[in-house]
């Protein structure tokens, strides 16, 4: 089975003088296989085989129905069968329809062809006389083969040439001089990199190793060069130290072949001075001395940089052998050296993108704090409170709501789902809406801002059509005290509170439910009134603080353990209480990560 | 927007065809040569301007009728009248005087499609005074083919190719002589026809059905997969009396194929073999 490639030739009248300047150019180890295509039919006698075999250089074939292509072959298309290839690569014969008035048609030849060698086909349309083999070759620069026209001023029939201009604009157009170019340097390159350079101007040969030489004298020069070119290798020459540094700093060398001996500087000062070089550092060295047997001189050879010694005269294979390896290593040396460039790039792109990141989370921040209610704010209403707001992040789905309304000072804690980026857009939402309710409906009774929440959420997320109807929502304490009347109303939403009078704390339940869009409108949240006292304190918190990880047995803090520690602090002043329950949090903590955002507001009525 | 979306039939969607086919009608295409049966398939959709894959499939399976349809479409091949006049002049040299010997000549025309290279044998026969000892087995998978041959009418249009093919082929007579023209139409003569039997049978499927001294089946192994070819042609040589002869496209060969040991060439260039003894 042989895909590597293929290249067709395909024409119909006054193609066959251009064939016949082209073909017998085709080298005898020519590694592609080349199809010739004609529009002519099957006559008794096969002139085109016999006189094409005894100009070209491989051997020209007629196709043969299931069989394969093959390098340094010709292949002729028999007439009056259309030529078709299966998806292995296999040759299939078919004598269905006339296409275009031809069999066999070019087009019916490149459709399948430039399906099954994809980039790996070069397809070349010559004179003709009918528009058979426009569209094929279309196909084929399509499916990422190469398409070459002969240029109409060449042609001597220009229809189908210019069909295929007409058509698209094919990759190459050129007449048969260029032609005969483009096949022959094919030969340097695997099929689908030759394509490559041709459409992208880009030369993808593979560069030769290069050696630098260095030696003062000319002889030694001539014969080292002689040994080494041979095996393919770019080789320059330096007649001194001074020179080959000068070189090796301008050229990324895979190694270099130095002479010890040599006046003005010898070997190992060049090689001590490679050394330094940043671009020079990791040249292989070999060195060159007729000293190669004294012991001294090799380890002095080794320490200034060199990775092998060699004594001369030089011995021709152990010479190639010693180079080899030393490309190796060059080698593998500029494969890490490029893999920590990618590195380097990729952190440096990584970076900017944290920079960009932090920058609009920074930004984020201060807008989620301006919509907060200011610490100067809330002690106005306030006298004695406590405020622990610490997001997860530098911004979260944690918010606190506080306002005085008509009389009434109104406060809220509320938890929305999630945190981060997504639980700040949430709070913020949720704060509008709060406003909304309170400010522009106002709307008071804890219970009923609770349900107008749940009325908002249904609007603003239901009208979501697509099947995963939005189930995110908050869950939020909501209080207000009517100061005249001494009234505290509490109405919670998967928040419970607790509140502390004389020496005791108590939990005041919540209905359990959060405010999502999906719970009915109709639903109640309980609506509780609380006696007030003149020492009464009340706390709202988010469940970053009960649900935090620590302590010796790395457990959840627990709303009985702030219970606990609220009821050791209650009797003294709010902000040290704060400091207390502060303390509390991060001893509890300790070097466990926070996992929520955190939030408790206390605040002393009555 | 186009109006005129196109469909593409790649191996997939080849592959899902061929398997409804063989469920619904018994027709196994599967050692089909998929390149060519590519072609058809998607000359199909685009003649009948098929918008939607699914829809085809579904149509099909209700529809016996439009299986049939499309079963036809894609198992007609074309031919001619004396098609590659060389094979013919081959035969007027090579075969005329092997049949010449027997007393009675069997032939079998594989794969016959619309008959018109069962008729140039015929003619072949006839100018040879072999037409009268002679049975001809027509034989082709799609039966609307059939008919047309059993009919023995052809177009007006190709007749000037025939008329030049037997020319080539070195006829000593004129074309004109074995038809007459009806209702705008070739009608070949009786004479022929009464020596043609006409019948369905499926290379894929079917077994060896008789004795031949000469199998023609030229440009329809093409259509079919390796190894399917190798299941034909073992079929054929069991089909061949001894020295039978064996005459197959230019392009085809029984070579690597398990008969390549038990036939020896006749004619090189035109692919002819005899049953070795």
């Amino acid at each position: 089975m042989e895909k590597e490639g293929v290249i067709i030739f395909s024409g119909s009248a006054g193609s066959i003088e251009v064939i016949m300047n082209i073909f017998p150019c085709i080298p005898a180890n020519f590694p592609f296989p080349v199809v010739l295509l004609l529009h002519r039919k099957n006559t008794i006698e096969h002139h085109l085989e016999d006189v094409l075999g005894r100009k070209s250089k491989v051997p020209v074939v007629e196709i043969q129905d299931k069989t394969y292509l093959k390098p340094s072959h010709i292949y002729i298309a028999p007439g009056d069968y259309h030529l078709l290839v299966d998806k292995d690569g296999m040759l299939c014969l078919d004598h269905s329809e006339k296409i275009n008035y031809s069999r066999p048609s070019i087009d019916v030849t490149f459709d399948s062809f430039a399906k099954v060698f994809k980039n790996r086909c070069i397809g070349i349309l010559l004179s003709g006389a009918n528009a058979d083999g426009a569209k094929g070759l279309k196909t084929i620069k399509e499916h990422g083969g190469l398409s070459v026209v002969q240029s109409p001023e060449s042609a001597s029939v220009i229809t189908m040439p210019m069909s295929a201009i007409n058509l698209f604009e094919p990759d190459l157009i050129a007449d048969t001089q260029k032609i005969t170019e483009i096949i022959l340097d094919t030969v340097n390159y695997t099929i689908s990199n030759f394509i490559n350079k041709i459409k992208h101007g880009q030369d993808i040969k593979e560069e030769l190793p290069s050696i630098l030489i260095v030696d003062d004298l000319a002889d030694n020069l001539f014969s080292l060069n002689a040994i080494l070119k041979s095996e393919g290798y770019k080789i320059d020459k330096a007649n001194s130290g001074k020179l080959a540094i000068e070189m090796a700093t301008k050229n990324a060398y895979d190694c270099i072949v130095l002479d010890v001996q040599m006046p003005e500087m010898d070997g190992f000062e060049v090689a001590k001075i490679l050394g330094e070089g940043e671009l020079t550092r990791n040249i292989p060295i070999i060195f060159l001395s007729a000293l190669g047997s004294d012991k001294e001189k090799v380890i002095q050879g080794i320490e200034s940089g060199a990775i092998d010694f060699m004594a001369k005269p030089v011995d021709p294979p152990l010479m190639k052998a010693k180079i080899k390896l030393c490309l190796s290593i060059s080698a593998k040396n500029k494969a890490r050296k490029k893999t920590l460039t990618a590195i380097k790039e990729e952190h440096q792109t990584l970076k900017e993108f944290t920079t960009d990141v932090s920058a609009s989370m920074r930004y984020a921040q201060n807008i989620q704090q301006a919509i907060l209610p200011k610490a100067e704010f809330i002690n106005s209403l306030f006298r004695d409170n406590l405020l622990i707001y610490r997001p997860k992040e530098s911004i979260g789905g944690d918010f606190y709501y506080i306002k005085e309304f008509s009389g009434q000072l109104i406060f809220i804690v509320g938890d929305c789902t999630g945190h981060g980026v997504p639980g700040a857009m949430m709070s913020m939402i949720s704060i509008n809406i709060i406003h909304n309710i309170i400010e522009t409906k106002g709307i008071l009774n804890p219970s009923l801002i609770l349900n107008a929440m749940v009325k908002e959420f249904r609007t603003a997320f239901r009208n979501d059509t697509s099947n995963t109807s939005f189930q995110d929502g908050l869950e939020l304490a909501v209080c207000s005290y009517n100061k005249k009347e001494k009234k505290l109303l509490y109405s919670g939403a998967g928040r419970p509170i607790f509140v502390s009078q004389g020496n005791t704390v108590r939990k005041i339940k919540s209905t359990s439910s959060g405010v999502s869009s999906t719970i009915s409108e109709n639903f109640e949240f309980e609506l509780n009134e609380l006696p007030i006292s003149d020492d009464t304190q009340v706390y709202l918190y988010s469940d970053g603080i009960v649900d935090q990880f620590g302590g010796p047995s790395n457990k959840k803090f627990m709303s009985k353990r702030l219970e606990q520690l609220i009821q050791s602090c209650q009797h003294l002043p709010m902000n040290q209480q704060k400091q207390i329950i502060d303390e509390a949090i991060q001893k509890w903590k300790g070097k466990e990560e926070q996992i929520d955002d955190i939030t408790i507001f206390g605040a002393k009525i009555g | 927007m186009t109006t005129n979306t196109r469909i593409t039939i790649g191996d997939s969607e080849a592959e899902e065809l061929i398997m409804l086919i063989n469920d619904y009608s018994g027709y196994d295409f599967s050692d089909y040569s998929m390149p060519s049966l590519l072609r058809r398939f998607q000359r199909y959709v685009d003649m009948n301007k098929i918008s939607d894959f699914k829809q085809l499939l579904q149509d099909l399976m209700n529809d016996s009728a439009m299986i049939n349809n499309l079963i036809e479409e894609i198992t007609v091949n074309v031919t001619e009248m004396f098609r590659d006049p060389g094979f013919f002049i081959c035969a007027r040299k090579e075969l005329i005087p092997i049949l010449k010997e027997l007393p009675l000549i069997k032939i079998w025309h594989a794969g016959c499609s619309t008959g018109e290279e069962v008729y140039s044998m015929a003619i072949l026969l006839k100018e040879n005074d072999l037409l009268d000892k002679s049975i001809i087995y027509a034989t082709d998978i799609n039966q609307s083919v059939l008919d047309i041959a059993r009919s023995g009418k052809y177009s007006l249009e190709a007749l000037k190719e025939y008329e030049s093919n037997y020319w080539e082929s070195e006829g000593p007579a004129k074309l004109s002589d074995y038809y007459s023209i009806v209702n705008g139409k070739i009608v070949m003569n009786d004479e022929l026809k009464s020596k043609i039997i006409f019948s369905t049978h499926n290379l894929v499927s079917d077994h060896p059905f008789n004795q031949f001294d000469l199998i023609v089946c030229r440009n329809v192994v093409i259509y079919f997969n390796k190894s399917l070819q190798d299941n034909v042609f073992q079929m054929f040589h069991k089909s061949l009396n001894e020295k039978g002869v064996l005459a197959i496209g230019s392009q085809e060969t029984i070579m690597f194929s398990p008969i390549e040991h038990k036939m020896e060439p006749l004619n090189t260039k035109w692919k002819i073999w005899k049953k070795k003894a």
